[in-house]
């Protein structure tokens, strides 16, 4: 008897924990909040080391598609489209982007840190673009501090060719 | 509990149990999965859909509206957690599934509220997908492109950045398709309906404007997205190859600076274009063909009106000049004559043409072209320009046509006709300059003798009172056709006609002469012939035989199907040479002998009156024999000279032959290598032109 009430009990509680914890993930989300992905706690390899790649360079290349969509539009002087673009953007770095790029690791890993100083630099770009001028220059100056001392690394900047870090950071801030 | 109780109260529950079933519908666990995998299938045309539908219903044991209202909308309301999650999604789903398939808009308002139960649950990626596919194709029911836009981006941002990662690695492991991946697995599935719903559905739905904020997306959809799963999604069944075409135009020149609204506004029209066009070959100008060519027409509007730049206007005006080309060119053939209202012309083209060609050494990429190279923007304004010419030429043969059909009209219709031609040729002329000539298509030079050529046979031929200055204008014409292509040997005549309608036949060899030394002396020419370039024997043959002016007169005056009738003569001029050699022989003796007759003495037994009579007669017949023989001697040294001149002449005109049906080798094929030589030639002659007068 005791040990089925203990049952009965017991199945009481975790149904209300899992009636709790659901409560708490129900909410609605808070559309352009950030997602943020967990920090890794050190370096890794193998098949985890490339999704971070394949993420990375996903993520380049949207930057890519997006700089090239604002600019047509901008061309175009079409302000609408250019509004909602980058309301799309800000969205996308805010959810996405910013939570990959805020763990320490990749830029210290040589593996990653090409494609972490491409991403960072396509962000600015992209900010730059969005006239975001003071997140652009903030975005440099963490490129300039994590890869302080690295200026001769090659990145790929402008798009389509390749440069020095710091000819590119000092383009990007003549930009600005 | 005696036994008979336990009976009782048994029969009792399976009663209960039976008027429960009866009452209220048991859930279908193959309608259950074929909801729950509805982003398979969900993409597909109404048609195919409805035949899947009526498939899993037979499966399920009843169709899937008869399950929605027997079942889904009695049981939601009473489940709770995740069974209701579930069932609400299913149900949502299933309403959905109903609007695509039968078009009722009830059902997707009714999708749309029973989905909106699961606000609180977009947390969970399949909820998240289906509230915002739903919610787009409620925005393009409503026509509300703002509200597709972001419905699709919440798609984008919620759904699929998130489950990308994932997806690639569960693909890596070959478990991207594991019972267990869940949603993660429907990412290929994710991307291809994404990608219809942007670039098919919405110009179904008739959404065709402020689409460009998913620019960015339809580019991120072909980045290695849409069509990279063929294991998943077989290459026959993805969207792949159109979205290929869309992204191809909105990078190239063919677009309105990547425009995705104006990219799928011409690409609809193209189709609307497609279907008329074989409304037409099979059809003629039916009353059907004629709505689909309004439409078509229609779609161009829209298009151009989406244009913001002058690269999107020449674009539309490159595709459009076909339609009204091959509108003219079925009149014509079809002798219909059907109109169609349309707010384009060969005048806006032009204009179009203008502002590309102005800024052609300047600011050219302020017009649109910033993104591609100036090779591309030159390849447009050559597009552009072949559409004209060709649409001219048809809109000229038409009234050509009609003139002969309307002998009543046929005044008027040539006139038209005159008018078209003449305007090509004044475009021509405008813009065929040294500066600029690359903007011209290499067939743009034998448009120009097709179209002076017309004008020529419009005034002249076509026309049944022309006036004397339509005479001398389709005379002047004839010969600038002949200037920019001298290979056509019927102009030769044509002129020589032209000239004697106002008695001026004289001046045939003074204007063609011109032509026929430009021709013999051409550097264009010459390097053409040295290079053994196509054609070339050919055209050494012609040019050799316009070196004899001999020639050049067979060319105006003879006609090359009496060419036999012309080498028979010169038979016929040797009998005579031979008759008239005969001649002079029988005169010579004749007067030899009378010379000697004057020489011997006077008979002794004659008398002195007779004496004198006969040396007056012998006197006076050598007077006439020395006329005979000197008119002999002149005629057969007149016969050699027409000998001499027939046998060399005769041969190398025959050689002019050589180029018959060249004429029609060019017109059929816009890209003939000869195209090339005839620009080459124009611009020879015109840049020696403005060279004389510049001294």
């Amino acid at each position: 008897m005791l040990r089925a009430f203990a049952r009965v009990t017991l199945c009481a509680a975790l149904a209300a924990a899992a009636l709790g914890c659901g409560s708490k993930t129900y909410l609605a989300k808070d559309f352009g909040k950030p997602e943020k992905t967990a920090e890794e706690t050190g370096p890794v390899s193998g098949p985890s080391l490339d999704q971070r790649r394949e993420n990375m360079q996903r993520m380049y290349k949207d930057l890519v598609h997006f700089r090239t969509s604002l600019r047509d539009a901008q061309q175009r002087g079409d302000r609408s489209t250019v509004n909602a673009l980058a309301f799309f953007m800000e969205s996308y770095m805010n959810m996405h982007l910013d939570p990959l790029l805020d763990g320490e690791w990749q830029s210290r890993h040589p593996e990653l840190w090409g494609m972490d100083a491409d991403l960072r630099l396509a962000k600015a770009d992209v900010l730059m673009r969005l006239n975001e001028t003071s997140r652009a220059s903030k975005t440099l100056d963490e490129i300039a501090t994590r890869y302080k001392g690295r200026d001769d690394m090659l990145v790929h900047y402008p798009l389509g060719s390749e440069s020095q870090l710091g000819k590119a950071i000092k383009l990007l801030r003549q930009g600005i | 509990m005696n036994r008979a109780l336990r009976l009782s109260l048994g029969a009792v529950v399976a009663a209960a149990l039976l008027a429960r079933a009866a009452g209220a519908e048991t859930e279908s666990q193959v309608w259950s999965g074929y909801l729950d995998y509805a982003y398979v299938y969900s993409s597909a045309d109404s048609k195919s859909l409805g035949d899947r539908l009526a498939g899993y219903g037979k499966e399920a044991g009843k169709p899937l509206d008869r399950y929605l209202a027997d079942y889904l909308n009695t049981t939601t309301a009473t489940q709770e957690g995740v069974d209701a999650e579930n069932q609400i999604r299913r149900k949502a789903i299933a309403e959905l599934l109903i609007y695509l398939w039968k078009g009722s808009t009830e059902s997707l308002e009714q999708s749309a509220k029973t989905i909106r139960e699961l606000q609180h649950r977009l947390d969970r990626h399949e909820n998240s997908y289906w509230y915002h596919y739903i919610m787009a194709h409620r925005a393009l029911e409503r026509g509300n492109a703002g509200e597709f836009v972001s419905e699709i981006d919440d798609i984008w941002l919620t759904v699929v950045v998130p489950i990308e990662a994932t997806y690639a690695t569960l693909d890596t492991l070959s478990l991207s398709d594991a019972p267990n991946s869940g949603f993660v697995a429907a990412l290929p599935y994710v991307y291809e309906n994404i990608a219809r719903l942007v670039v098919l559905r919405s110009q179904e739905k008739g959404v065709d404007r402020e689409l460009d904020p998913l620019g960015a997306i339809v580019r991120m959809l072909y980045d290695n997205r849409v069509g990279a799963y063929p294991d998943v999604i077989p290459p026959g069944a993805s969207s792949r190859a159109y979205l290929e075409r869309i992204v191809e135009r909105m990078n190239g020149a063919e677009s309105d600076v990547g425009s995705l609204t104006f990219t799928l506004a011409l690409l609809e029209a193209g189709k609307h274009h497609e279907t008329a066009r074989g409304l037409l070959a099979k059809q003629g100008l039916t009353d059907e063909t004629l709505r689909a060519l309004r439409t078509a027409s229609g779609a161009y509007e829209v298009a151009f009106k989406r244009a913001s730049t002058v690269e999107g206007q020449c674009a539309v005006y490159t595709r459009v000049l076909r339609e009204i080309g091959e509108l003219y060119a079925a009149r014509q053939r079809l002798g219909v004559d059907a109109d169609i209202e349309m707010s384009f012309s060969i005048e806006g083209a032009i204009g179009v043409y203008a502002t590309l060609r102005d800024k052609m050494q300047t600011d050219w990429q302020t017009l649109g072209y910033q993104n591609v190279s100036r090779e591309l923007y030159v390849d447009s304004m050559q597009r552009l320009w072949e559409e004209i010419q060709e649409t001219s030429l048809n809109v000229g043969d038409y009234y050509l046509s009609r003139s002969v059909k309307e002998p009543a009209r046929a005044d008027e219709m040539a006139r038209n006709a005159a008018r078209v031609y003449g305007r090509y040729l004044t475009f021509f002329h405008q813009y065929a300059t040294e500066d600029g000539k690359e903007s011209l298509p290499d067939s743009a030079y034998f448009a120009a003798f097709e179209a002076a050529k017309g004008v020529g046979n419009a005034l002249l031929a076509y026309a049944q009172q022309p006036t004397p200055g339509e005479v001398r204008i389709g005379t002047e014409r004839y010969r600038a056709a002949l200037m920019l292509f001298p290979f056509d040997r019927e102009l030769w005549p044509a002129i020589t006609n032209a000239l004697a309608r106002h008695g001026r036949q004289s001046e045939y060899a003074t204007l063609v002469r011109p032509i026929a030394e430009h021709v013999v002396r051409s550097r264009a020419i010459q390097a053409w012939i040295a290079q053994k370039e196509p054609e070339a024997d050919k055209i050494a043959r012609v040019r050799k035989a316009l070196g004899d002016s001999e020639v050049v007169l067979y060319m105006g005056f003879a006609e090359s199907t009496k060419i036999p009738n012309l080498e028979a003569e010169v038979g016929g001029l040797e009998a005579k040479r031979k008759q008239a050699a005969k001649d002079v022989e029988d005169l010579t003796r004749k007067r030899d002998a009378l010379r000697g007759k004057s020489k011997e003495p006077t008979p002794p037994a004659a008398a002195d009156g007779a004496e004198d009579d006969a040396a007056a007669t012998t006197s006076q017949d050598l007077v006439d024999v020395l006329q005979q023989l000197s008119d002999a001697k002149a005629q057969l040294a007149r016969l050699d000279q027409q000998i001499a001149a027939r046998s060399r002449a005769l041969p190398l005109y025959k050689e002019t032959l050589a180029t018959d049906g060249l004429a029609e080798q060019l017109r059929l094929r816009r890209d003939h290598p000869v195209h090339t030589l005839l620009r080459r030639m124009y611009h020879e002659l015109r840049s020696a032109a403005e060279s004389k007068e510049g001294k």
